[in-house]
């Protein structure tokens, strides 16, 4: 690279000498005589072929770094949509059963230290649809009351129910996953009484989400009286204003519901479901060992090719589980590596044949 | 002003009479009222916004529009396509409505000008708007003229008038109209206001030199000539007063006539990138049937079913419907693909460019005070692919100042410096030049070396008298006497000028002429000729005579001409004179001078008067006027004879051996002798020929002049060269020698090089897409000069091919003695056949044609007027500018727009073909991938000005480089840096891009969760972190294509980075949300998502290996394979002229050449 200056050639027309008129000459300006300092970046060898070892160097020990990182991190997915008719949530695929609750056996291998994250995936679902994406009332969960009783188009046709105007609207909010999960540690084979995990319902949500953009609609009275005048989404099980005991995590601002509101950019997706918070130093939060899932079976989704699981992670510096990325830094840095190898081989044959053809050209 | 325009049907004939309104609004002829402007302001927005959506880009764009009104098809916004549409369209109306305004402007300015006009027998004041045809006005000195008038009477004797008309033409040497006899004496108001009478005349046209009617009045008929005419637009000199009457008005005048829009010239860029346009258009639409399709079986196979959760809309009955609606919604939003910015943008640089071209003060000539100027704004990267070079010479190559150099009178040659030895004097060592000081008029400026000739006037040597008699007669130009002894003429052509000038010197002086009268002082004694006719100068005649009647009563003919023209003429007796003037003529033409050769004739009275008789027949006649004049002066110079002299020796001629052949031939022309007048090659001219001549760009010159003169200026200008393997000169009078000496130069081409040992069998150059192919590899230097009878020949259509094969395969092309129309057929030729970019230059009427034909027209600034200049595309006044023109601002603009739309079409793909793999992903629903602002500013804000200001300001080498290795020149003219190939790389590579910056994030997002264990594949961090990632790429893209960091550019990249952040930023702060939660739904996010995504490392990694991986696939463009310190710096040894041509290819290619 070479800083070029300002370029002095002054250059006046040798045309004939005699006095100008200084009206229709031009400017002798940098910027008119396309003279303006500039840094003209030269790609040489010199320049590239460390760019791209460099590169190498530094992306090849952060995909291994990450790739170790991640296989380190435990995770395990229990599938339970019950299509096999062997799975013990296969009788939950009748819509007869109801409630329909099915139980699934698994187990640890290894302990799941620190804290433990329970998802719950979908697959084959399209959050990410257009219609769906729009079908929603951003006012209306933000708590503006005229919203809350009259919703935009967008919700259509899960706007209103009869002639009440449906509260959470739309079809997400319609389509909330609704099953619910619990898991048991069987302590050990003789112990018939299961210990049941303590799962943490709340702290799944983005901070922002549940405090600026979710808001209960205003009022005096209980959420119930708040909510008046409108009705719930034709597939809730229960109202909006009963999804949780707790006064800060119902209606509106219930994470699980917001959590299902910020639609999945893929039609494979996990959402947070709950936290297990580590005890403490000693104890795994998780010990090896068995345990089993139980599920209230409500969400149907075998009639799309839907699948549902339960998955539990742990979780690293670098996030969650993840083989692709590291898997991506090393192949960049390879990719840089090699490109970087090829063009120093074919400088140096080229170098030295052009300089061959160009004494024999002489 | 509504007034002023309206349609009527064409005229036939024009009818006006004088004084008669009421008759004359019979007619309905236009008013006197100029509407140039457009709009007024009720009509602007309807009729800017109708002119605008004829362009079929806006039109585009609306349709866009009311596509994304249709809910079910809506898959973003209006405002999406509403933003960038509206923004052009103001922009564009703004544009237009200053424009108009100025118009208007100048219009009320124009229309509200003051004349005096007779009305009623009065004299009143009226505004130029109210004038009428038939409507007789009073000019006084230096006002302008209002409307095209006939001249009725003026000031000055005779009906004369002189009149500047710079404004029409360019040329300020002031014209002579004269009042025909009739009405000239109409001097005062009241016969003026009596005057009645009745000018029928041809319709309203363009041709400013051209006029033809006749004038009824007291029953009888009078010609009218464009010399009884006053134009509107010129501006009266030198007379007090005239009156005129008006003929034409307003919009029929020829001025207006004139005005009107040249030919819209496109660039082969234009075209490409219009084909180009239309091809991504075409893989639009078979983008968006594939979705569709893709959308039809998916909702077929999983939508359907999806139903629980996601029912179809009401309208939606069916998949394949659905799949009919997503195909219009994915067309809406993969219609970035075609940006309409890219219109825009591509104005904007090359405005930029003009610029440059308009401020580079190496192509502002001191002398002339005049900088170049780029006439067209939108032809400025086809200056960097041009092939060909046409070239005019006088005036062009040469300086188009005259100078008087030698003569050959009556067989003898004057003007050789001789050295006491008797010697030519080589140049340098120059005697005195010859004292001119007997004579008081003489002009000092003049230089003349060989004092024998001005002892031959001393002597009185009849010949030398008539010949120089001849000079101050024969001619069209004006005099001015602003004191006594101190003359200026005024020549409409630099060669009269010299020529009157010459005659001055050697005592016959040329003093002041009326439109009956020429004064000549004939050593000191004041003689006046009465001047019968002119037999004006043309380009098909190529001469001009006067006849005079000398005050002893005798009639004579004077003629100068071309000798071809002339010596054709002269029907001798004998070649005794004949052949050493054509010697001397040759001589001189040797030498690069311009020669004409004098003549003259006696008349007797008889044949005069009924010569003149028929004269006013032809110059009365309604149709074929010139046809007709033209055959009668024919006549008259008919049978010009070179008298039966002996070479007479100077000062010794036998008067009585002259007398008896005049008794033979009484009525035959004496051949006088001939002149010849030198033409200072320009400044440079050699330099630059060689210099474009390296860079493989072919000059052809076409003169006017003789072969010989032609020949002698390609030598002096290094076009031909004593290397030159052959000249192959083609002089053929007919059609078979034309064809026999184009085979024959054909074949010595090939010949030499089966000799050099190419192997070229003799039957494979038969077929003649062969032969042409064959022969532009033909080795060794020719040159081809053709003449202007045997180019006619050549021209035919059977010929042309061989004609320009033949043509094609020499070094040098010289065509000499063609017309103005052969200069542009020659042209047309090139353009047909060889698909190459043509460019041709001149300064004179004569090369308008040429200029308006090739692809690029550049007019010099020089001393034949303007007429040329306007006709252009580019303006100089030098020649040598041209190399600068060319090598330094073409190949610069040429470099920046094929960058520019390099990286535009390469940044839209990138951006637009995401949502296309996303649609893969999202059941074919033609939901977008950004949100809805980053769609709407990616192009218009985040994108545009960086690669904007690297179409302007971009230069690879600088511009000393470019001069001293012409050879750069080249890839523009093999069209190497922006063609279908390119293209295509430039599309792969944004596709490449849009898989990276699609499938990186979708690879990460598949499982991925935040730090905190909250989950990070929801829509909104996915598509910030598309989004940034790609506004980051592209950057870095830009980064990498910009090879010349201004300030400028600095600012615009780093500026376009902040603004994107600045705007996401804002964009996700809670702010805005809570004052529209619906309209900001989906940004409706918190800053800390934007930071946690840009920032801190959950997105950061994305972008950075996207950024990395893209940045390696970006190399391409200029990571070029090694031998790297060379590649964009040509090393001394590629760029010297004495390199190899196959060295120098190598070496060229480098730069330009296949990447890593």
């Amino acid at each position: 690279m070479n800083y070029n200056a300002l370029n002095e050639v002054d250059g006046g027309t040798p045309c004939a000498p005699g006095s100008a008129a200084k009206t229709r000459r031009p400017d002798n300006t940098a910027f008119k005589q396309q003279w303006l300092a500039a840094w003209q970046p030269i790609l040489t060898a010199g320049t590239v072929l460390p760019t791209f070892f460099i590169l190498g160097l530094i992306f090849i020990p952060i995909g291994i770094g990450i790739f170790d990182t991640s296989n380190n991190i435990r995770e395990i997915g229990i599938v339970y949509t019950g299509i096999e008719p062997s799975s013990p949530c296969n009788k939950c695929l009748s819509p007869d059963v109801t409630p329909c609750v099915c139980t699934i056996n698994f187990t640890l291998e290894k302990a799941f230290e620190g804290n433990v994250f329970m998802y719950y995936g979908l697959s084959n679902f399209y959050q990410n649809h257009r219609r769906y994406v729009i079908s929603r009332d951003d006012s209306q969960l933000n708590g503006d009351s005229s919203a809350l009783h009259n919703p935009n188009k967008e919700c259509e046709p899960y706007r209103r129910n009869e002639d009440l105007k449906i509260a959470p609207c739309g079809a997400i909010a319609n389509s909330m996953f609704n099953d619910t999960l619990q898991l048991f540690l069987v302590a050990n084979e003789s112990d018939p009484i299961p210990t049941p995990i303590h799962l943490k319902r709340k702290g799944i949500a983005w901070w922002t989400d549940k405090h600026m953009k979710f808001r209960n609609p205003p009022g005096e009275g209980t959420l119930k009286e708040r909510f008046k005048g409108t009705t719930t989404p034709v597939n809730w099980l229960k109202p909006g204003y009963m999804l949780d005991s707790e006064e800060d995590n119902n209606g509106f601002i219930n994470e699980d519901f917001i959590v299902w509101m910020s639609t999945a950019a893929l039609p494979t997706f996990r959402k947070l479901y709950h936290l297990i918070e580590r005890k403490n130093d000693l104890h795994p939060t998780l010990p090896s060992g068995q345990y089993y899932l139980n599920i209230t079976y409500n969400y149907p989704v075998h009639s799309f090719d839907g699948r549902k699981q339960m998955i539990l992670s742990t979780i690293s510096w670098m996030r969650g589980k993840s083989p692709f990325w590291g898997i991506a830094y090393i192949t960049v840095g390879s990719i840089a590596f090699l490109l970087g190898a090829v063009l120093l081989v074919v400088n140096h044959k080229y170098r030295n044949s052009s300089n061959t053809a160009d004494t024999m050209a002489f | 002003m509504a007034l002023c325009a309206k349609k009527r049907p064409p005229e036939e004939e024009r009818r006006a009479r004088a004084n008669d309104r009421e008759y004359n609004e019979k007619f309905q002829y236009a008013s006197n009222c100029i509407k140039t402007s457009k709009y007024n302001i009720l009509t602007f927005l309807p009729v800017n916004l109708f002119e605008q959506f004829q362009e079929v880009a806006n039109t585009y764009f609306l349709f866009l529009l009311i596509l994304q009104l249709i809910p079910q098809i809506s898959s973003l916004s209006w405002f999406t396509t509403i933003v960038p549409l509206v923004l052009v369209l103001t922009i564009t109306a703004v544009k237009d409505a200053t424009d108009d305004y100025f118009r208007h402007k100048s219009d009320n300015q124009v229309n509200n000008r003051q004349s005096q006009v007779l009305i009623s027998g009065i004299l009143q004041q009226e505004q130029w708007m109210n004038v009428c045809v038939g409507d007789i006005i009073k000019l006084e000195n230096n006002q302008f003229v209002a409307a095209d008038l006939l001249l009725l009477s003026s000031s000055e004797p005779h009906g004369l008038c002189y009149i500047e008309t710079a404004e029409l033409d360019g040329e300020t040497n002031m014209k002579v109209r004269q009042a025909i006899p009739v009405t000239s004496e109409l001097g005062d108001i009241g016969k003026l206001a009596k005057f009645d009478g009745e000018v029928i005349c041809e319709p309203p046209n363009n041709k400013l030199d051209r006029f033809s009617g006749t004038l009824y009045w007291k029953e009888s008929k009078f010609p009218l000539s464009n010399q009884n005419m006053l134009l509107r637009g010129c501006v009266l000199r030198n007379t007090e007063w005239c009156f005129g009457l008006v003929i034409f008005a307003g919009p029929d005048t020829k001025l207006m006539q004139n005005s009107g829009r040249t030919k819209f010239k496109r660039t082969s860029i234009d075209r490409l990138m219009n084909t180009l346009v239309l091809w991504i258009f075409g893989f639009l639409v078979c983008m968006g049937v594939i979705l569709a399709i893709g959308n039809a079986i998916w909702e077929h196979e999983v939508g359907m079913r999806f139903q629980v959760y996601l029912p179809w809309d009401e309208a939606v009955d069916s998949a394949f419907f659905s799949g009919f609606l997503s195909f219009w919604s994915y067309i809406i939003i993969l219609n970035t693909v075609v940006p309409i910015s890219l219109y825009v943008s591509v104005e904007v640089i090359r405005l930029g460019h003009s610029y440059f071209i308009n401020w580079d003060k190496k192509m502002f000539c001191t002398k002339k005070r005049t900088p170049a100027e780029a006439r067209t704004t939108t032809l400025n990267e086809e200056l960097g692919q041009v092939e060909y070079i046409f070239s005019d010479k006088t005036g062009t190559l040469t300086q188009n100042i005259m100078v008087f150099n030698k003569c050959s009178i009556s067989g003898r040659s004057y003007g050789d410096v001789f050295d006491v030895l008797g010697h030519k004097a080589e140049l340098g060592e120059r005697p005195e030049p010859v004292d001119f000081s007997f004579n008081p008029l003489a002009d000092k400026k003049f230089l003349f070396w060989d004092p024998s000739l001005l002892e031959a006037v001393k002597l009185g040597d009849p010949h030398t008298h008539e010949f120089f008699r001849l000079l101050s007669l024969c001619h069209t130009v004006m005099s001015e006497e602003k004191s006594e002894g101190e003359l200026y003429y005024k020549a409409q052509s630099p060669d009269e000028g010299a020529l009157v000038t010459a005659a001055r010197n050697f005592g016959f002086v040329f003093r002041s002429r009326t439109p009956k009268t020429i004064t000549v002082h004939e050593m000191g004694i004041a003689i006046t000729y009465q001047l019968l006719a002119i037999l004006d100068f043309n380009n098909i005649r190529k001469r001009m005579s006067v006849i005079v009647r000398s005050p002893e009563g005798k009639i004579r003919l004077y003629c100068k001409g071309a000798d071809t023209i002339l010596l054709d003429r002269l029907h001798c007796s004998t070649h005794e004179l004949l052949g050493p003037t054509t010697d001397h003529l040759n001589e001189y033409a040797g030498e690069g001078l311009r020669t004409l050769v004098l003549a003259y004739k006696d008349l007797d009275e008889e044949y005069y008067e009924e010569w003149a008789e028929r004269r006013l027949q032809a110059s009365l006649a309604q149709d074929s006027r010139e046809d007709r004049l033209a055959s009668v002066y024919e006549e008259v110079e008919r049978d010009m004879m070179v008298s039966a002299q002996r070479r007479p020796r100077a000062g010794r001629t036998g008067p009585s051996l002259l007398l008896s052949c005049q008794e033979n031939a009484l009525w035959d022309f004496q051949l006088l002798g001939a002149t010849a007048i030198e033409d200072k090659l320009q400044q440079g001219v050699p330099e630059t020929i060689a210099l474009l001549t390296l860079a493989n760009i072919k000059i052809w010159v076409l003169t006017g002049d003789k072969q010989e003169t032609a020949v002698n200026i390609g030598y002096s200008c290094k076009m031909l060269t004593d290397d030159m393997t052959e000249v192959f000169i083609v002089t053929g009078h007919t059609v078979l020698e034309v064809r026999e000496e184009l085979r024959k130069a054909r074949e010595k081409m090939l010949d030499s090089s089966r000799a050099v040992g190419n192997g070229f069998s003799y039957q494979e150059k038969l077929s003649s897409s062969k032969l042409a192919s064959v022969l532009e590899a033909v080795a060794g230097e020719y040159a081809l000069v053709v003449n202007g009878h045997s180019l006619a020949h050549a021209l035919e259509a059977d010929m042309e091919l061989e004609f320009l094969e033949t043509a094609c395969a020499c070094k040098a092309v010289i065509c000499c003695r063609v017309t103005p129309l052969q200069k542009a057929q020659v042209v047309e030729l090139v353009k047909k056949y060889k698909k190459a970019v043509t460019l041709a230059i001149g300064d004179g009427a004569n090369d308008v044609s040429m200029i308006k034909t090739a692809h690029i027209g550049v007019g010099i600034s020089g001393q034949e007027g303007i007429q040329a200049v306007l006709a252009s595309d580019y303006s100089f006044s030098q020649f040598k500018f041209l190399q600068r023109l060319l090598l330094v601002h073409g190949r610069w603009s040429y470099l920046r727009m094929c960058k520019f739309l390099c990286y535009f079409f390469y940044k839209n793909f990138a951006f637009t073909m995401v949502h296309f793999w996303f649609g893969f992903f999202c059941g074919f629903s033609a939901q977008t991938v950004y949100d809805q602002y980053f769609i709407t500013l990616y192009n218009i804000v985040y994108t545009s000005l960086p690669v904007l200001a690297m179409g302007v300001f971009d230069q690879d080498v600088p511009e000393q480089r470019s001069m001293e290795y012409p050879k750069l020149y080249e890839p523009g003219q093999l069209n190497l840096l922006f063609n279908k190939r390119e293209f295509f790389i430039c599309i792969a590579q944004g596709i490449y891009t849009s898989v990276l910056m699609f499938f990186i994030p979708y690879g990460v997002f598949a499982e991925a969760t935040r730090d905190d264990g909250t989950q990070l594949a929801d829509y909104q961090s996915f598509a910030v972190t598309v989004a940034t990632s790609l506004v980051i790429v592209v950057s870095v893209q830009i980064g990498l294509d910009t090879g010349y960091w201004t300030a400028i550019n600095h600012f615009f990249i780093w500026g376009s980075l902040a603004v994107y952040f600045a705007i996401l930023f804002a964009m996700h702060s809670n702010g805005l949300f809570d004052m529209f939660p619906n309209q900001f739904r989906f940004v409706g996010e918190e800053e800390q998502r934007a930071w946690r995504v840009c920032v801190r490392k959950d997105g950061q990694s994305e972008m950075w290996l996207s950024g990395a991986d893209t940045g390696l696939a970006s190399t391409r463009s200029r990571v070029r394979l090694p031998g790297m310190p060379r590649t964009r710096w040509p090393s001394p040894r590629c760029g010297s002229p004495s390199r190899l041509p196959r060295s120098s290819a190598s070496c060229l290619w480098l730069p330009f050449g296949s990447s890593g």
